[in-house]
This record gives structure tokens, sequence and C-alpha cells, in this order.
């Protein structure tokens, strides 16, 4: 549905973006994960439209988006700095929604607030921060668009909260086959909604994959012998032993494969203690990065994200 | 491709979004206009209600001083922040219909309370009868506040696609709404302080005053008439202005629709959309700083001197420099590398700006002015002129060999002199515009000394110049005719007919007489007009007309040459006094009342006014015998005679001139001042008698 090719953006000496590419498919939720100044906002730009790329391209089923009003018509973008209307409540918003935007419900709206408990009447700017992006949110459900794009909007909902709103996203992708794209900091935050993930880091994207796939393929081994034993023995063939840690009788190993066969392979040492653990997926991340060369500390820094 | 300039949806949700500043501005001048309604003179038909657009609709600049920037600003700031900005770029509607829309809504309502009060004024004209004035000029200053608020909007909007902080869009809104105006009128005033025979600024024509003493942009006009005297009075008459002022505007608008197209998000919150826009507003910013320094230096003629004052300026300029770079960008790293190109910008413009002063003066005498390419003359008046016989002769092209011959030959004497310095010579000097064969017109005060003389019996006596100011305006041209007191249109007109006729029969003598304030109005010095024994004017004829799209007025006297006129004028002022000085009478009230008196006397074939007058001493208080002051008798003395009806001028007779003024208490407390004066004729067949019973009467103090 979009993709991305060789895309890249510059502003003035600073390169934000350089040649990044990747699909987005209709009817799921794609999720991009970085640390910030990764690019995920420029890059959500570039998709919906307000940045145009300085180099490669940024397509919604063939077209170019940037100044094509066909394609921003199907595409709702919530920003991580929310904008509304100095003074306006929701129904003002509606309003000026249904001005810009073709095919807004604002029955839809309604419903969402009712749901949201949303006053319709207050105006925005006496909500709290949370409850503006669930605002923000549901204008652009409302918006029904074939793409949503959420910038770090779910980072400052309460988990509550958090989770209504995830959970209307995924309905409405569901119901509609919309793709929706959602950035934010924190891998938890992205692992029960996505089907895909990315990970920017400094303007390029490191890993892309499906989620499931990238909690079956990656898992932790841990094995312990009465007997001495050396990593070597603990290689198995067809599959990569990405990280060994032995401690005395016990060893613990990241290993990237088939499970079920490296488990065979493993037993067949005799092993006193053999138990396969999965892996959280910032763990999958963290080792999948190691796998592609990347060593960095603290990519995803939950407190950095808890004290905002 | 074909773009779409327009959407519905857009514009009304613009209008929405400037609705309290839009209605809010509505509903007050709704209530002002309704409020004018209250005006007791709009339904008395024996006041004269004179209505004039400036003075009924000048509030409505308001619109272009006040609420155009604020409704720009206030709209457009999307501009300003990251997260509007973002907002508004990934909206599906195109730019353009973005910001044509968003311009209309603005534009909306910045014109609906102009209409309202054309609407307003309109209604009083077509149903009030006591109501008198030109619609036309209402019309032409709806048009002109119009004009301006499209300016002041499309300038702001350039400003806001410039730059994208509130400070910096102020700054450059500023410097692009006068910017231009402040540097054309140091310029134009440094070349004529330097060379006197470039006339000063308020009569600037010609290719140079065109150029640089251009009053057509409206906003500027109005603002520095307003501030420092550099303006047009007749702003609000004249269509060119308006014409001018609206294409600066879409001028403004285009370049401003450009830039937004091309404008990218992410210069939002940017103090200048590239490093060049903010060179050039800093350069902007020091050089109205040193332009004192170079008016100093220009001023200089021999030897340059330099100042406290200049050095201090030149600081102060450099200082500016740095401290808006500080103020919009926060800081001034990396500033070292940037700031150079603009120092250099600076100082050429200091450098081009003195200089230049120069080379226009060399280029001003440089220009051959001869007899042999003088292709025709105009005399030149204040352009805003509301003289018509000043209109006619300034739009007269003289081709007079000799007036041409004197004009050249003056034009290089007084050149001569001011190489020379010795202005001595200069004298009897007025302003000239000089047409060249090769279509250049240049505009200069030329000294013509005794030649004025020659000048204006040449003047006077050319075929085509003389008849064009002694030809009377055709009443049916007449917007409104005034004689003095208070009688009725249809009676003026009818004195001014009446007038037109006899004045067809005078000799030449008695036609320099009626045309005499004409000749007065045109003539540089009015030398040739001789004073006539008799030629007393008791009263005038004053017209109003619409000349050239504006309005103008000639005056003339009414005396004893018109004497039908006359009489016929004396009969309704009669009437109409005789009427309002029983009413006085009858009141009894206290009142204030003043007479005066003034007796004409004819000798042989003149008329002169006796040398005796009176006065009536303040008459104050009750309305009871003060010592011998009764003002009912004193009134039926020189009133007692029957009022003539057609006055027998060969006889003498007296006028008589009257105010009255009293204070009516009102349930408040306060008191209300209503008054009236007069004039009335009487015919008296014996003065002595009138002149005895008067000094009877009055008992002068010692």
């Amino acid at each position: 549905m979009i993709s991305i090719e060789k895309a890249t953006k510059k502003f003035e000496n600073f390169t934000a973006l350089s040649e990044i590419s990747c699909e987005i498919q209709e009817a799921g939720v794609f999720g991009l994960v970085g640390s910030n100044g990764a690019g995920k906002s420029t890059l959500v730009r570039l998709i919906a439209g307000v940045y145009r790329p300085d180099g490669g391209t940024v397509k919604l089923d063939g077209e170019d988006i940037y100044e094509n009003f066909a394609a921003k018509s199907r595409i709702a973008y919530v920003s991580d700095e929310l904008y509304f209307l100095p003074g306006a409540n929701l129904a003002r918003m509606s309003k000026m929604y249904e001005t810009v935007r073709p095919g807004f419900d604002s029955d839809k709206l309604l419903e969402y607030a009712k749901m949201l408990d949303l006053s319709m009447k207050n105006p925005i700017s006496q909500f709290s921060k949370g409850m503006k992006r669930q605002a923000a949110t549901i204008l652009a459900l409302a918006s029904k668009p074939d793409v949503m794009l959420f910038d770090e909007t779910f980072d400052g909902l309460d988990p509550v909260m958090r989770s209504v709103v995830k959970r209307l996203v995924s309905e409405d992708v569901m119901d509609r086959g919309a793709a929706a794209v959602i950035t934010s900091h924190s891998l938890r935050e992205l692992e029960d909604t996505c089907d895909q993930l990315a990970l920017l880091h400094k303007g390029g994207i490191v890993l892309q994959s499906e989620v499931s796939q990238l909690k079956t393929s990656l898992f932790k081994v841990q094995i312990a012998f009465s007997r001495d034993f050396t990593e070597e023995e603990l290689a198995v063939e067809g599959a990569n032993v990405i990280n060994c840690a032995k401690r005395g009788s016990v060893a613990n190993m990241i290993i990237s494969g088939d499970r079920d066969a490296v488990c065979n392979r493993l037993n067949a040492l005799g092993p006193v203690i053999l138990e396969v653990l999965p892996l959280s997926l910032e763990e999958v991340f963290v080792y999948e990065m190691q796998l592609r060369g990347y060593s960095f500390d603290n990519v995803f820094d939950e407190k950095e994200v808890e004290a905002k | 491709m074909k773009i779409k300039l327009f959407s519905k949806d857009l514009y009304k949700e613009g209008l929405r979004q400037t609705r309290v500043v839009g209605m809010t501005y509505l509903l007050i001048t709704f209530l002002v206009y309704l409020l004018s309604y209250t005006d007791s003179n709009l339904y008395d038909k024996n006041a004269s209600s004179l209505l004039t657009a400036s003075y009924e609709l000048v509030g409505l600049a308001i619109g272009f001083v006040v609420l155009a920037p604020i409704m720009t600003l206030s709209l457009f700031h999307f501009l300003n922040t990251r997260a509007a900005s973002d907002y508004y770029h990934s909206i599906p509607q195109s730019r353009e219909q973005l910001f044509v829309s968003f311009f209309l809504a603005i534009q909306t309502w910045l014109t609906a309370p102009v209409l309202l009060g054309l609407l307003s004024e309109g209604i009083k004209f077509a149903v009030f009868p006591g109501v008198e004035g030109d619609f036309v000029q209402f019309i032409t200053y709806s048009l002109s506040m119009i004009a301006c608020n499209l300016l002041v909007s499309a300038a702001v909007l350039l400003a806001m696609n410039l730059s994208s902080t509130l400070f910096s869009q102020l700054a450059v809104s500023a410097l692009i709404l006068f910017l231009p105006k402040v540097l054309s009128i140091v310029f134009y005033e440094l070349v004529h302080e330097k060379n006197e025979i470039i006339p000063y600024y308020d009569e600037a024509g010609g290719l140079f005053g065109d150029i640089f003493a251009n009053k057509g942009n409206l906003v500027t006009s109005s603002t520095f008439d307003v501030l420092f005297g550099y303006g047009d009075s007749s702003w609000g008459e004249k269509v060119g202005p308006i014409v001018y002022t609206t294409v600066l505007a879409l001028v403004y608008l285009a370049i401003a629709l450009v830039l937004f197209r091309r404008r990218k998000s992410e210069k939002a919150a940017t103090s200048a959309t590239n490093e060049i826009v903010q060179t050039a507003i800093r350069v902007c910013i020091s050089f109205i700083i040193c332009l004192p320094c170079c008016i100093d230096i220009s001023m200089q003629d021999r030897h340059f001197t330099v100042n406290i004052g200049m050095v201090f300026l030149y600081i102060l300029a450099i200082i500016a420099y740095f401290v808006y770079e500080l103020i919009t960008r926060k800081t001034l790293r990396g500033f070292a590398k940037k700031m150079l190109p603009g120092l250099v910008v600076l100082v050429l413009l200091n450098v081009g700006l003195i200089f230049g002063v120069r080379a226009a003066s060399e280029i001003i005498y440089a220009i051959p002015v001869e007899t042999d390419n003088i292709k025709y003359v105009r005399l030149v008046y204040d352009d805003d002129t509301s003289r018509y016989a000043q209109a006619l002769a300034a739009d007269k092209k003289i081709t007079n060999p000799k007036v041409i011959e004197m004009t050249a030959d003056s034009l290089e004497s007084t050149i001569r002199s001011e190489r020379n310095r010795s202005f001595g010579d200069n004298y009897n000097e007025i302003t000239v515009d000089i047409t060249l064969d090769s279509g250049i017109t240049i505009r200069r005060n030329i000294s013509y000394g005794r030649d004025i003389y020659n000048l204006e019996r040449t003047l006077y006596n050319d075929d085509s110049f003389n008849p064009l100011l002694t030809t009377l305006v055709d009443p049916d041209d007449v917007l409104e005719v005034e004689t003095g007191h208070s009688l009725t249109q249809k009676q003026n007109k009818e004195i001014y007919e009446l007038f037109v006729e006899e004045v067809k029969g005078l000799d030449e003598n008695h036609r320099n007489f009626i045309f005499g304030n004409v000749y007065g109005d045109v003539m540089p010095i009015g030398s040739f007009r001789q004073p006539m024994v008799g030629d007393v004017d008791i009263s005038y004829i004053y017209l109003t007309l619409r000349h050239n799209g504006r309005l103008m007025y000639v005056e003339y006297p009414l005396g004893f040459f018109t004497p039908k006129a006359l009489s016929l004028y004396m009969e309704y002022a009669n009437d109409r006094n005789k009427v309002s000085l029983e009413e006085i009478i009858a009141k009894d009230e206290d009142y204030y009342f003043d007479l005066s008196l003034t007796a004409y006397v004819p000798q042989g074939t003149s008329m002169y006014t006796h040398g005796v007058y009176f006065n009536g001493e303040e008459m104050s208080g009750e309305k009871e015998v003060l010592e011998g002051y009764d003002i009912e008798k004193y009134i039926d003395a020189v009133t007692g005679d029957k009022l003539p009806d057609d006055f027998d001028f060969s006889r003498p007779f007296v006028m008589v001139n009257y105010y009255y003024e009293h204070y009516v208490p009102e349930d408040d407390g306060f008191y209300v001042n209503k008054f009236d004066d007069g004039v009335m004729f009487l015919e008296v067949e014996d003065l002595d008698l009138l002149m005895k019973r008067n000094n009877d009467l009055v008992e002068y103090e010692d």
C-alpha cells in the first residue's frame, strides 16, 4: 500500500533519513520504533505528505503522496505535537474536519467521544494531555482514512486508556482494512498491537520484520550439565548461537533457528536441565541488532519514556 | 493543469475562524451607522445636512490600521508553529485554495462594514430631503478603504511567508509597507534641499516626482499624512490611487502565493525562510538607523565632517544588526560567517544613497531645456487643489511661444543663480511642468523675476488660456450653490442662473471683477487685476462641482455688477431671515443679540460703503429694558420700513447682520446653546435719519 523507496530527508546540514526503504501493507498495524532523533517522526511526516523527500519516493498505491490531494485524502495524521484550533472544542474541530476531510463522519466522532467520555462542548485546551491525544485519535478515526499515522500518540496515555484506544485502532483496521502506522519509543507499547515492526536508528531502518516471526525466530535456551562442557559443544548445525554465557555448569544461550531442531540436538548431549525460554521483543531486537553488527546501550530507554 | 483557486468550504472555515473579530467589527459599525440617524438635521428640511465621506466613514480606517493585520496574523497563524503547519500541510486541500479562500474570508469581514456604510449613506441621500453632498465621493472613499484593507492584508501575508515568528513578521510587514515610502521621501527631500529648482514634496511631479514622491499608495499616504504631513489631503477622492493601491496589493498577494505554495512545513517558527531573507531584514532595519547619517552627509557640501551623532548612529545600526539576529534566532553561533555579506550591502546602501543624491542632482541639471525643445508647459498648483480654476489651468497645455521662451530663459537663469549660490536673484518663483519634445515632463521651481508680469499678461491675452478661466460653470454641472445665508438650493440655483445671464452682457472691465477670484487663484501674483472703483461685493456665489472625479469649488462675487441676481438674493435673504428674526423676538427666553449695520450709498455709477457702522451692545439677561436697551424697539427701529421686493441700487440701502444666541436650560440642569445668524437688506430714504435713530438708541460706553 505504502511504498518507501530510498527516501532521504535533510534539514540544512543534518540528514534525518538516509535512503530508507520499506513497504507498509494494508489491513495491518505497522510499528516504528527508535530512540529520540532516529527519524521516526520525519518518516511519518513523509508518509503524511507534510514533508517532501529530498531523495527517493514515498508512494501510496503507486502515487506520490506529497502535494497529491487525492492521496492525502486517504491519510489521517496525528502528530506528536497535537494541533487544535485555538479555543476550539470537539464540536468545532468536527466542523473543521468536515470541511477539510472528505468522508469525515461526525456521528462516528460523537460515538467515540461518548465511549471515551470526552466532552464535545468543553474547550480542548482544558483537556489533560492524555485526553487531547484521545481527541486527536478519534478525530483521525472518524475521518475513515485508508491510512492512519500515529506519531507517539499513545505514549502519553494511561494503561487503561491506552488499551482502549489501541483496541479502537485495531478494530478500525480490521473492519475497514485500513493501515495504521504507530511510532513509539517503547517496544512494549507496540508489541501486542503491531503486525510488523521496524527499528529506526540514526536515519535508517536497521531491522524490519513481522512480529510473529521475530518472536519465534529467536529464543533463549538454558542448559545445565553435570559434567564439564565447552561452549563449542553447544554449537548447533543450522542454527545461529548469537550469545552463549557459561557459568559453572550452566549455560545461557540466545539462538536463532528452528526451535525443535535445536532442542533435539541439545537433548542429545544429555543435559541435566534444558529449558527454552521466550524472549521479550526488546531482547529480540537487541540480539537481532547484534546479529547485524550493531551494538548499543539503552536504545529503548524506558526511564526516559516514563519521565516524559 | 487547471488549478482551482477557491474552495467554498475553506472560505467558510476561514469566516468561522475569524468570526469573533469580524462580527464584532460589523456590529459596532452597524450601531454607529444606526446612531447617525438620530442626527436631527437629517429630519429638518430647512437645515442643511452636509455629508462628507471623510467625516462619515473615517472610522473605517480601523479596518486597515488594526483589523487587517490582526485577522491576517490570526487566520494564517499556522505558518508560525510546527504543529499547526504540519497539520495544514497534511490536509487534502491545495495550497492555492487554502491561501485564496482564507484571504477572501478576511476581506469579507473587512469589506462588509464598508459596504454597510455605503448603504447607510445611500439611504440618507435617497430618503432625507435635507441631505447635501456628493455621493460619488462616498463611493470613492469606500473603494479607497477596501483597497487599503487589501494592501495591508497582502503585505502582512507576504511578511508571514518570508518569516515565521510574530516579531519578525511584524518587522517585515512594516518594512514592506513603509520602507519604500520612507526611502523615497528621504531621497526626494535630499534632492530638493540640494536643488531648489525641484519643488517641495507637496508639489512634486514630473518624472522625478512621479517616481520618488508618488502618493498613489493610499496606506502610506494616509499614514504619513497623519504622522508627518507627507500625504495627500484629497485622500479617498481620486480613482488613480485606488487603482495603484489595488494593483500593488495584488502584486504582493501574487508573490505571497508563490512563496506560500513553495513553503516547507519545517520552516515554521523560524525567523526567516532562508538566509537571504534573514539578511535582507537585518540590513533594512540597520539601514533605517543609518538614514539620519546619510542625510547629514548628503547635506554637507564641500567639507565632509564627522560628528558624534553620526558615529553613535552607525554604532547603533551595527548593534541593531546583531540584536535582530539574537532576538530572532536566539543565538549568534555561526553568525560570524553570515554577517559579512549583509554588512557589505549595508555599506553599499549608505554609499548608494549619498552618491545617488549627488548623481540625481547632476542629472537634473544635465537635462537640456531650451525654447526649441519645449513642447508645452503647464502651471502647477497643489496636486490636491480643490479650486476649479486651478484644476482647469493645471490641465491646460500652454503652447504660447512667448510663454515657452520666458520659461526657458527663466529656468536657465534660475539654474545659474543656484549654481552660483546667488539666491538673491531668485524671486517671483512659480512651479511649472515642462514637457519636452522627447515626451519627458520635468517639474521645476522657476524664478521669473520681473518677467512674471509679462507672463501674466501673456496668459491673460492668450486666446486659448483666458476663455478657459472666464467661462462660467454651466448651472447644470453644479452640484451645490451657496450664497451665504441658508437659502435653499432651489433659491441659490435660481440666483446663479440669473447671475450667468447678467455676466454674459458685461464688458471686459466688469468681467475682470467677476473673475477676480479666478485670476487670483490661477495667476502667479495676480498683478494685472486692477481693483475697480465701486467693486463692492455684497455676498458671494460659491459653487461645488465635480471635475476629473473630484469635488471642486469656485467662487464669484455677488455685487452690483449683476444687480438682478443681487436683488433676488437680497429678497430671498429677507424672506428667510424676517421669519427667523420674528421667531427670535417671539421667544420668551433669555438671549444674547448682536446687530451690525452697513450702509451702502450710491454715488454716480459706483456704490460706496458708508464709513459709519455700529454694533449692537451685548444684550443678555432677561428680556427687559436695560437702561434704554429694548430689543424689540431696537429691531423695529432698524427694520421698521417695509421690506422691498425689488431693490433699486440707485438709492442707499443698509445691510443688517444679526447674530442671536441663547442658552436653553434642559431638564438635567445643563444648558443647550442655540444660535442663528442672518442678514437683511433694507432700503432707507434718509440715511442720516437712520444713523440718528440708531445713535439715539444706543449708549456707547466710555
